[in-house]
């Protein structure tokens, strides 16, 4: 090999951040991410600034977005996927999949005259992915499209004036040889829908972590989904598949205390009147800055340290919350019209195939493994490395350290 | 201006979801009035490659010289727009941005008042674009070594990582011995290497290594110049030296103090501090008497420190097992967001620890008999008060910033943050990086960080160092800020206003010079010249002048 080649899987924060280092000190990088487009988990979070920035850091990720994107010595190769890994350090042979996406990346200007010729209604089936994706090609919504419900139709095919549409296209495969490759695979979301006792998804005004998240994008601001209303009492449970044996997942996710109380007080910016409880098992307030963040929200929020045990509905739009009020020892219910569950950070459930395809080695709770505390960013495999919550949860400044330490680890063992 | 101005304006409705709250054709034909205006675009998503791509080829073609871009927030794409106009062959400065999202559709519900807004935003952009001026860049050499203060555990980490990536370093101690707060650990728990087989064997690889220097009782004296070619003053032992580095990294760690105050006790054989007891476990000493209970109390000297939770478990379980004693441990929130805490409290747990927990009422501690009493209402046990007696009792410290603080920042002219820790430029991107370029902070004298992620920050540092320094060269926007030495009367207020150290006093003109490898084009000296001497490229006096004018007729 010529040039020294490196391999990044998952295009989240980590991938992105260790593919931008690389890239900076002159490698050719090649990212893979198994959705459309590249940004991961974090291009769906939202800045949750109150009367002043509460740094949550989210609006990091564009600008890496776009220069990933940009950069000469990065090719992105999304809506791919890793099938077989053989070699070693130095010389790694890669089978990847790519799946149809049916506009050409590379082709698309994203000039939107296909979702005008799109004959359904909105939202049409041919549109462009968020605002500032990269890259910026349009996406087909397999699940309206016309083509994919048995019927006839190229109207966007034939009104594409750079020739960028293609339904014929089929998966196809790619032989790449790297020297080394980075796991930035991420974590799932923890699917809230596992502590049956919340009621998520069952009841409209229990809402994750990433519905806020989500909402707050795309809407600017969170309404009950009951009725409408803004709401007043507002409950945020903590720990939510953290932290708990039960379910498996026996580790702090790290990012759930400071993300509850970034959302109450933005909560509290948009409805000075709304009242907000966070109930908690030990608060994670250690950290820069942070500190002082507490003080702050000391007095406008109610803080109860014990985990709801059930949320029952009291009326349509109130839920009764059942807890152990531990002064003065008691046991409560409370209403309240919204219930935030603080959702943690799981391991990919891909993980394990994952860790097979690469020879690497699963830890604990299905994340994978490091050497050592010491090389965090290590496997049991020389050459290959782990960047960001794939190895254990991370909050974005987090994971953009250990990105970058991942970056620097390939360097060296590239030299 | 010689050249004739040729105005592109190019506007952006965000995938047409501006247009709701905008009316863009009715924008464009107001802006049609306007001379200069050679061509007006609208796009869907101008960040987009493809757009962007298009855009540059219509600069170039139609041989447009000023860019005026209406879409969203400068914080988000306007490096990717000056990217585009830097590939077309145009001077990227030459860039005036309205924030036409959300300065305006996104905050004005009425739609003909927000267009009238976005067309006033325009209008000044465009009367700002008539005197942009080009900002033209040069590379400039820099030097490729290193100075590192600190030789504690992140100090030492840094100078292997940057000896590893091919830079002479030098390691500063102010110690007769390297190490720092490492050498008075008894162990790193849950790590099984122990403290000094983890010293001995990176002071040998450091040793070893022929492009690391170690000067142990070194003190800095003097720093001078900036990014590339810092010179400074070194005390070792006896000796003065002089040298240049391009780069330095502050790593001198923290301290701790035990917060009396909060206490209201004072420290005594009975009562001490965790390092008391880390001492005290590492000596092979017999201890005069066997403590048969032992009380580790947290969260009262500082309710937000990572390493007392994990300094407690540790010492709890060493006292266990060496002493067989008793272990409690009274806290208030458990800090075990840190890789595998989870794991290891459920461990401490197993083997006998007991956790009590306190709410806002502190623990009442008392003595009697020779022993320490605390009582304190547990959050599970509710009003029934827990009474126990220790023969030792462990209290937890404050982290504070290590001896000195002050005296470096000053020497160094680094930022401070409200509880005096060095201040990162940006805590989530930066976090190694200073408010001056070419210094980097490493380890616990920037954040409260637990071991693995000190030893991290310290390699963290060196990769910073390394990106900036391994081309030899860096290539610097010249003229961000202009001087007129007529005006300047050497006052000195910006010398002393400038957080870069970016000016100097230019001894041939007798007036201030801007030193641009330093400058960040902050606009600070610009604002506090007092006569008016200063202008910020891009924003200068006439520039603003224009745009405020111009409002003060609209409005």
């Amino acid at each position: 090999m010529e040039e020294k080649r490196v391999l990044v899987i998952g295009g989240g924060v980590a991938g992105i951040t260790s593919a931008l280092e690389l890239a900076h000190h002159g490698k050719r990088v090649f990212l893979v991410e198994k959705e459309p487009n590249i940004g991961g988990h974090a291009a769906s979070f939202c800045c949750k600034a109150a009367e002043k920035c509460n740094k949550c850091s989210v609006c990091v990720l564009p600008e890496k977005i776009g220069e990933a994107g940009a950069h000469p010595q990065i090719s992105l190769l999304t809506a791919s996927e890793v099938r077989e890994v053989n070699g070693e350090a130095g010389d790694f042979r890669v089978k990847i999949a790519r799946q149809a996406r049916f506009v050409d990346p590379d082709r698309c200007t994203a000039c939107g005259l296909c979702g005008e010729a799109c004959p359904l209604e909105l939202p049409k089936a041919i549109h462009p992915p968020f605002a500032g994706a990269v890259p910026s090609a349009f996406v087909v919504d397999r699940d309206r499209c016309l083509r994919f419900q048995g019927k006839e139709c190229r109207s966007c095919q034939d009104k594409c004036p750079a020739g960028a549409i293609d339904f014929d296209q089929t998966s196809q495969k790619m032989d790449l040889e790297v020297g080394a490759i980075v796991v930035a695979t991420g974590f799932d979301v923890f699917d809230a829908r596992e502590k049956a006792l919340f009621g998520y998804g069952k009841y409209p005004n229990v809402m994750t972590g990433l519905d806020l998240e989500e909402r707050f994008l795309h809407g600017g601001s969170i309404f009950l989904p009951s009725n409408g209303k803004p709401p007043q009492d507002v409950a945020f449970i903590q720990c939510v598949g953290s932290r708990d044996e039960h379910i498996g997942n026996g580790y702090c996710s790290k990012v759930c205390c400071k993300y509850a109380m970034r959302f109450s007080r933005l909560l509290q910016y948009q409805n000075p009147e709304a009242k907000i409880t966070m109930f908690y098992m030990d608060l994670q307030m250690a950290g820069k800055g942070f500190a002082d963040f507490y003080e702050q929200c000391k007095g406008s929020i109610r803080f109860v340290q014990g985990i709801p045990v059930e949320i029952s509905p009291v009326s349509e739009d109130r839920l009764g919350v059942r807890f152990e009020d531990p002064w003065p020892g008691k046991i409560s219910e409370e209403n309240y019209d919204l219930v935030v569950l603080s959702v943690g950070i799981s391991p990919r459930k891909e993980a394990r195939n994952q860790a097979k395809i690469l020879g690497i080695n699963l830890g604990d709770f299905g994340f994978f493994d490091s050497l050592n505390p010491l090389e965090n960013t290590c496997t049991n495999i020389e050459g290959i490395f782990l960047a960001g919550c794939c190895q254990g949860p991370k909050d974005i400044p987090e994971t953009i350290a250990h990105s970058t330490q991942a970056a620097l680890r390939v360097i060296r063992s590239l030299s | 201006m010689a050249e004739d101005i040729k105005l592109g304006v190019y506007l952006c409705d965000c995938g047409g979801t501006l247009s709701k709250e905008i009316d863009f054709p009715e924008i464009q034909s107001r802006l049609e009035k306007i001379p200069d205006i050679k061509h007006i675009g609208l796009a869907h998503s101008l960040c987009s490659t493809g757009d962007l791509e298009r855009t540059g080829s219509e600069i170039g073609e139609k041989g447009i010289n000023r860019v005026v871009i209406g879409a969203c927030s400068p914080r988000l794409y306007e490096a990717r727009f000056m990217g585009a106009m830097e590939k077309s062959g145009l001077n990227p400065h030459l860039l005036s941005l309205a924030n036409i999202r959300e300065q305006c559709a996104w905050v004005h519900p009425h739609r003909s008042k927000a267009t009238q807004k976005a067309v006033k935003q325009l209008e000044m952009a465009v009367k700002n674009a008539r005197f942009l001026e080009p900002i033209e860049g040069e590379a400039v050499s820099v030097n490729r070594d290193v100075l590192i203060i600190g030789g504690g555990i992140s100090g030492m980490e840094a100078a292997l990582a940057l000896s590893e990536l091919d830079h002479k370093v030098t390691l500063l101690e102010r110690e007769k011995v390297l190490g720092g707060r490492l050498r008075d650990l008894h162990s790193l728990y849950p790590l099984e290497v122990t403290p000094e087989a983890l010293l001995t064997k990176k002071i040998e690889v450091l040793n070893k290594r022929a492009n690391i220097e170690v000067m142990t009782q070194a003190e800095l004296l003097k720093v001078e110049g900036q990014l590339g070619n810092f010179k400074v003053q070194i005390r070792a032992g006896h000796s003065q030296i002089t040298r240049s580095f391009g780069a330095l990294v502050v790593a001198t760690g923290c301290d701790t103090r035990f917060a009396k105050e909060k206490y209201g006790l004072e420290l005594s054989d009975e009562i001490i501090t965790p390092l008391q007891l880390e001492r005290m476990l590492k000596s092979s000493e017999d201890w005069p008497k066997i403590p048969q209970k032992i009380g580790f109390l947290l969260d009262i000297s500082d309710e937000f420190s990572r390493i007392s939770t994990i300094s407690a478990f540790r010492n709890g379980l060493a006292a266990k097992r060496r002493f067989g004693s008793e272990v409690y441990i009274f806290c208030k929130n458990l800090k075990l967001d840190t890789h595998g805490m989870e794991r290891i409290y459920r461990e401490v747990r197993n083997r006998g620890v007991i956790f009590f927990k306190f709410g806002e009422k502190k623990p009442e501690i008392s003595r009697a008999n020779g022993q320490i009493n605390v009582q304190l209402e547990d959050l599970y046990l509710g009003k029934e008060r827990v009474n126990l007696s220790f023969d030792l009792l462990v209290v937890d410290e404050q982290v504070i910033p290590q001896k000195g603080f002050e005296n470096l920042a000053s020497l160094l002219h680094i930022a401070l943050d409200p509880r005096s820790f060095y201040q990162p430029a940006n805590v989530h991107l930066y976090p190694v990086a200073s408010n001056r370029k070419g210094i980097f902070l490493a380890g616990s004298c920037r954040a409260d960080l637990d071991f693995p992620d000190t030893v991290a920050d310290g390699r963290a540092a060196a990769e910073a160092v390394h990106q900036l320094l391994f081309p030899g060269e860096i290539w610097v926007d010249v003229r961000k800020v202009m001087v007129d030495a007529d005006k300047c009367v050497l006052c000195l207020t910006c010398i002393r206003s400038c957080p870069h150290r970016a000016i100097e006093v230019d001894p041939v003109k007798k007036a201030a010079k801007v030193v641009d490898v330093a400058c960040q084009g902050c606009g600070i000296c610009a604002g506090e010249c007092p006569a008016k001497a200063i202008q910020l490229n891009g924003f200068t006096d006439q520039e603003i002048g224009v745009q405020l004018e111009f409002l003060k007729e609209a409005v």
